[in-house]
C-alpha cells in the first residue's frame, strides 16, 4: 500500500511539470495581446508597450515559464496578469466551490447509481431492468447543459421549486447552499448515475454468474450474505474505476454547469481566464485539477487494492 | 415490458412540452403605492464580470457599475450625463485655462474614519498617475501638480488648457478612495460612497450595506444591495422570473419575455452606439465620395428591425438624439438609404465593380449577424466584403492595421472630446488608419482649448456635425439599453451615460 502510494507520488512530479509546459506551449498558438485589454481603454500606444514590459509579457516565452517554475516551486503560483490578484487566493476561494458540487455529483451518481445497478441486475430482462436501463441512456446521451437548462425551466422557473443562482456560500447559509446545489448537481451526476448503474449491473451479473457465487449458495449462505459480501465487493471493483474516471469528466463538465447555474467555481474562472489570455491563472488551475485527478486515481487505485483479497 | 417503453418515451415528451411552453407565471401584483421599504435589499445582475474593485487600475468602465456605489468622484454625471456636484462642489477654470480650482464638500468622511479633505484629494490624483498597473494615468497626465490651498480648496494646474479634465473626473480616473486603505483597494475598497462593500467573491458577486453617514441621506433608498454577474441574457432573465433578482439588463431578444412575464423593461438610448469603422489609410477609403456611399448602402432601419427588433435609434452621428452634442440639423438620417446614390458615387470614386473589402469581425454572433448584414447591403452596390473573424478585435484592427474596415460597438465616454479624440484624430487608439480631416483636426484643437461650457456644448455639436460631413465613420444606429425589473423596485431610472448608478433606488414596502 505504501508502496503504491510511494510510486505514486514519483510519477505526480514529472507529470505536473509536462502539463504546465505543454500550457506554455500551447499559448504560444493563440494570437492575442492581453495588454491592449489590460492598459485600459483610453490607453495610447505607448502606455501599451509600458504594460506589456511591466507584466513581462515581451519576454520570450522560456524564460517566463522558467520564472513561473521557480515561483510554483516554493508554492508561489504567480499573480493575475489582469487584475495582480494572487492566483493562489483565488484557487482557494474558487476550488472548494467546484470541488463541493464535484463531490455531490459523485455522491448523486453512487446513490442513484448503485442501487439502480443493483435492481437492475437482480431483476435481469425483467420491466425494472428496462426502465431503468432505458432511463440510464437518455441520461448519457443529453448534453449536460441541456439537462441543466431542462431542469431549470422546469422545476426554477415553472415550480419555483429552486433558485435559478446555483450558489450561497456553505459558510453563510448551510441550508441554502444545499437547496442551491440541488438541481446543478443532478445536471452534473446524472450521466455518472448512468454510466455506474450501467457498469454495476454488468459487473453484478458477471459475479452472480460465477463458481463462488454458486458454491457459497450451495453451501447454504443465505441469499443476502452472499450478495452482500460476495458479490458486491467484487462487482465494487470496477464500478470504482467508473467512478474515478467520471470525476476527471466531473471536473470538466463542471465548467458547463457553472455557467448554466451562476456558480463562480473553477470552471468559470478557467473559462475566463482562457479567454482573457491570462496565462498565470490558467497554469495554476491546469496544476490544481492536475493534482486534484491523480488524488481521486490513487483513492481508487487503494479502494481496489482494498476491495480485492487477492491483491490485499 | 413494452408498454413501459411506450409510457416512457411518452413521459418524457410530455416534460419536454411542458418545459418547453412559454412560462412564468405573470406578476399580477397590481400598481404597488410605492412606499419604500427603509430595509429593502436590491440585487441586480450585472453583465460582466467584476475583475477588480480598485478603481484606478480597473480597465474599462464596464465595471463601473460596481465601483460607484463605493467611490464618489470629483464630478458627478446625472442622468443626462450633464455634470453636477460630487465631492467638488464647485469647479472653475482659470482665465487663461490651464488651471482648474475645486472647491471640496465639507464635512464627509471614508467609511473608515478618515477624514475627505485636500489630502485625500492629492494622494487621489498621484496614486492615479503614478500606481504600476494604474489604467487612469494616460488621462491625469494633463495635471501637472496638484496644489493644496487649504484644507477644502485644491488648484490643479495643469500641462495645457483641457477642458475634458471635469468630465474625465466623472469617472475612475477622479474616484477618491480613502489614503489609508491604498493598499488592498481591489478587495478592501473604502471610499466616501451611499454603500460600502461588506462581501466580494472577485469575478462573480458583491454586496453592499447601506453608508448610515452619507452626505446626501436620500441616495441609498435601498439598506442592501446584492450584485452578481450573468452574462448570458437569457439566463438573467430566469433569474428575474424565479425572483433571485430584482433587476438586470436584457438583451433585445429577451425584451418580449420579460414583458409578458409581467416585468418592467425601461428601453433608452445610451451613448453606446455600432458602428462601421473605415481605415482610412487603405486604398479608396481615403476618399470621401467612397465613404459616402457606404453610408447610403446600408439600411440602418432594416439593422435595427432585424438585429434588434427595433430596440434602437439608426443614427449616422457618433452621438444620440437628446445629447447635447447631437447636432439637428444632420440628425439621423443625413446619409439616407439610398443604393442607386452609392453605387453612383462609387463609380465617380473610379472604384471598380466587386471590389473587395475586408471586413473584420469580433468573433461573437452579435457582431457575426451585423458583419453578415452588412455584407448583404454592401453587395447590393457593387462592394465584395469578405469577413475575417477575430477573437482579438482591438489588436486585429486597431494595433496590426489589418483589414478595411469592422463593424463594432463604441461605449462611449462622459466627454465628447474624449469620443472624437479616440476615433478620429491622428493619435487616437480607436482611429484605426490614424487619418483624419484638417477641419475635423482643427475643430478638436478649438474644443480642448475651450473652457467655457456653453462654447464647448457648440464645438461638440459641430464636431459632430463636421464629422458626419466628412464620412469619417459610418455610424449604424444606437442599441437602447434594456433595463428589466419587478414592480417591487423603485426609482430605477435609464442613465444616458450608459453605466447605472442606483442613487435613490429602493425596494417597496409590503
Amino acid at each position: 500500500m505504501l508502496a503504491l502510494i510511494g510510486r505514486r507520488l514519483l510519477v505526480t512530479l514529472p507529470l505536473l511539470l509536462f502539463v504546465t509546459l505543454l500550457v506554455s506551449l500551447m499559448s504560444l498558438l493563440v494570437p492575442g495581446d492581453p495588454a491592449v485589454q489590460i492598459a485600459g481603454e483610453n490607453a495610447t500606444h505607448e502606455q501599451i508597450e509600458l504594460t506589456r514590459q511591466r507584466l513581462g509579457l515581451d519576454r520570450p516565452w522560456h524564460e517566463r515559464y522558467l520564472d513561473w517554475l521557480a515561483g510554483a516551486a516554493r508554492g508561489d503560483l504567480g499573480n493575475s496578469v489582469f487584475t495582480n490578484d494572487s492566483v493562489s487566493q483565488l484557487l482557494q476561494e474558487r476550488l472548494p466551490v467546484t470541488l463541493a458540487l464535484t463531490l455531490s455529483a459523485l455522491v448523486f451518481a453512487a446513490l442513484v447509481g448503485v442501487p439502480a445497478g443493483i435492481l437492475a441486475a437482480l431483476r435481469r430482462n425483467r420491466w425494472q431492468d428496462s426502465l431503468i436501463r432505458g432511463v440510464a441512456t437518455i441520461g448519457i446521451a443529453m448534453p449536460g447543459y441541456w439537462l441543466g437548462l431542462l431542469l431549470l425551466m422546469v422545476f426554477a422557473i415553472q415550480l419555483g421549486l429552486f433558485p435559478t443562482i446555483g450558489y450561497t456560500p456553505l459558510t453563510e447559509n448551510p441550508a441554502a447552499w444545499l437547496h442551491g446545489i440541488v438541481l446543478p448537481t443532478v445536471a452534473l451526476g446524472a450521466p455518472a448515475a448512468a454510466e455506474v448503474a450501467r457498469q454495476l449491473r454488468r459487473s453484478m451479473i458477471d459475479t452472480l454468474q460465477q463458481d463462488f457465487v454458486r458454491t457459497a449458495t450451495a453451501k447454504g449462505l443465505r441469499y443476502w450474505m452472499v450478495l452482500g459480501k460476495h458479490a458486491l465487493t467484487h462487482a465494487a471493483n470496477p464500478v470504482v474505476t467508473v467512478l474515478a474516471t467520471q470525476m476527471a469528466l466531473l471536473l470538466g463538465a463542471a465548467v458547463i454547469i457553472e455557467k448554466v447555474f451562476v456558480i463562480p467555481g473553477i470552471g468559470e474562472l478557467a473559462v475566463n481566464s482562457v479567454i482573457n489570455k491570462d496565462l498565470t491563472i490558467v497554469q495554476g488551475i491546469v496544476v490544481v485539477t492536475t493534482l486534484v485527478i491523480v488524488v481521486t486515481n490513487l483513492l481508487a487505485d487503494l479502494a481496489h487494492a482494498w476491495l480485492s483479497p487477492r491483491t490485499r | 415490458m413494452k408498454v413501459w417503453r411506450h409510457i416512457a418515451v411518452v413521459g418524457v415528451v410530455a416534460l419536454l412540452a411542458a418545459a418547453c411552453s412559454s412560462g412564468g407565471t405573470a406578476n399580477t401584483n397590481g400598481n404597488r403605492s410605492g412606499e419604500l421599504d427603509p430595509n429593502g435589499t436590491f440585487r441586480f445582475a450585472d453583465t460582466l464580470p467584476i475583475e477588480t474593485l480598485d478603481p484606478h487600475t480597473s480597465p474599462g468602465a464596464g465595471n463601473n457599475v460596481w465601483l460607484f456605489p463605493v467611490y464618489d468622484r470629483l464630478i458627478h454625471l446625472n442622468e443626462e450625463a450633464e455634470l453636477v456636484p460630487g465631492l467638488a462642489t464647485e469647479w472653475q477654470f482659470s482665465d487663461d485655462g490651464r488651471t482648474l480650482a475645486l472647491t471640496l464638500r465639507q464635512g464627509v468622511t471614508f467609511t473608515d474614519g478618515t477624514p475627505f479633505n485636500a489630502e485625500a484629494v492629492k494622494a487621489n490624483l498621484e496614486r492615479g498617475q503614478t500606481l504600476e498597473g494604474s489604467a487612469v494615468a494616460a488621462e491625469l497626465a494633463v495635471i501637472k501638480e496638484v496644489e493644496i490651498v487649504d484644507e477644502y480648496h485644491v488648484n490643479l494646474h495643469l500641462t495645457g488648457v483641457h477642458s475634458s479634465l471635469p468630465y474625465v473626473l466623472t469617472d475612475r480616473a477622479g474616484a477618491i478612495a480613502s489614503p489609508a486603505a491604498f493598499d488592498n483597494l481591489s478587495r478592501a475598497p473604502v471610499g466616501t460612497g451611499m454603500y460600502k462593500v461588506v462581501e466580494y467573491q472577485p469575478g462573480s458577486r458583491a454586496v453592499y450595506e447601506r453608508n448610515d453617514d452619507y452626505w446626501d441621506p436620500d441616495a441609498a433608498a435601498a439598506a442592501r444591495m446584492e450584485f452578481t454577474t450573468i452574462t448570458d441574457s437569457l439566463q438573467r432573465l430566469n433569474a428575474l422570473r424565479s425572483g433571485s433578482i430584482d433587476a438586470t439588463i436584457l438583451a433585445a431578444n429577451d425584451v418580449a419575455a420579460a414583458q409578458q412575464a409581467g416585468f418592467v423593461v425601461d428601453s433608452q438610448p445610451i451613448l453606446q452606439f455600432f458602428h462601421l469603422q473605415l481605415n482610412l489609410s487603405k486604398p479608396y477609403l481615403d476618399d470621401v465620395r467612397v465613404r459616402q456611399a457606404i453610408n447610403h448602402a446600408i439600411n440602418r432601419e432594416e439593422l435595427v428591425q432585424g438585429l434588434l427588433f427595433g430596440l434602437g435609434e439608426p443614427a449616422v452621428q457618433p452621438f444620440p438624439r437628446g445629447y447635447f452634442a447631437f447636432d439637428e440639423e444632420i440628425g439621423t438620417d443625413y446619409y439616407e438609404y439610398n443604393p442607386d446614390k452609392a453605387r453612383q458615387l462609387l463609380a465617380d470614386a473610379g472604384v471598380p465593380e466587386g471590389y473587395e473589402l475586408e471586413l473584420i469581425n469580433q468573433n461573437a454572433p452579435q457582431y457575426t449577424q451585423l458583419s453578415e448584414a452588412i455584407q448583404a447591403q454592401l453587395a447590393d452596390v457593387g462592394l465584395n466584403a469578405t469577413i475575417t473573424q477575430s477573437t482579438i478585435f482591438a489588436n486585429t484592427f486597431y494595433v496590426e492595421g489589418e483589414g478595411d474596415a469592422g463593424a463594432i460597438n463604441w461605449t462611449g465616454r462622459p466627454d465628447p472630446a474624449q469620443t472624437i479624440a479616440l476615433l478620429y484624430t491622428e493619435t487616437g487608439f480607436a482611429n484605426p488608419g490614424g487619418v483624419t480631416t484638417d477641419e475635423v483636426a482643427t475643430l478638436y484643437e478649438q474644443l480642448v482649448a475651450t473652457t467655457d461650457e456653453a462654447a464647448r456644448a457648440d464645438l461638440a455639436r459641430q464636431l459632430s456635425r463636421q464629422i458626419t460631413l466628412d464620412a469619417l465613420d459610418v455610424v449604424l444606429y444606437f442599441p437602447y439599453e434594456n433595463v428589466a425589473y419587478s414592480d417591487r423596485v423603485i426609482g430605477l431610472r435609464p442613465w444616458l451615460a450608459g453605466k447605472l448608478e442606483f442613487r435613490g433606488v429602493g425596494i417597496a414596502a409590503g
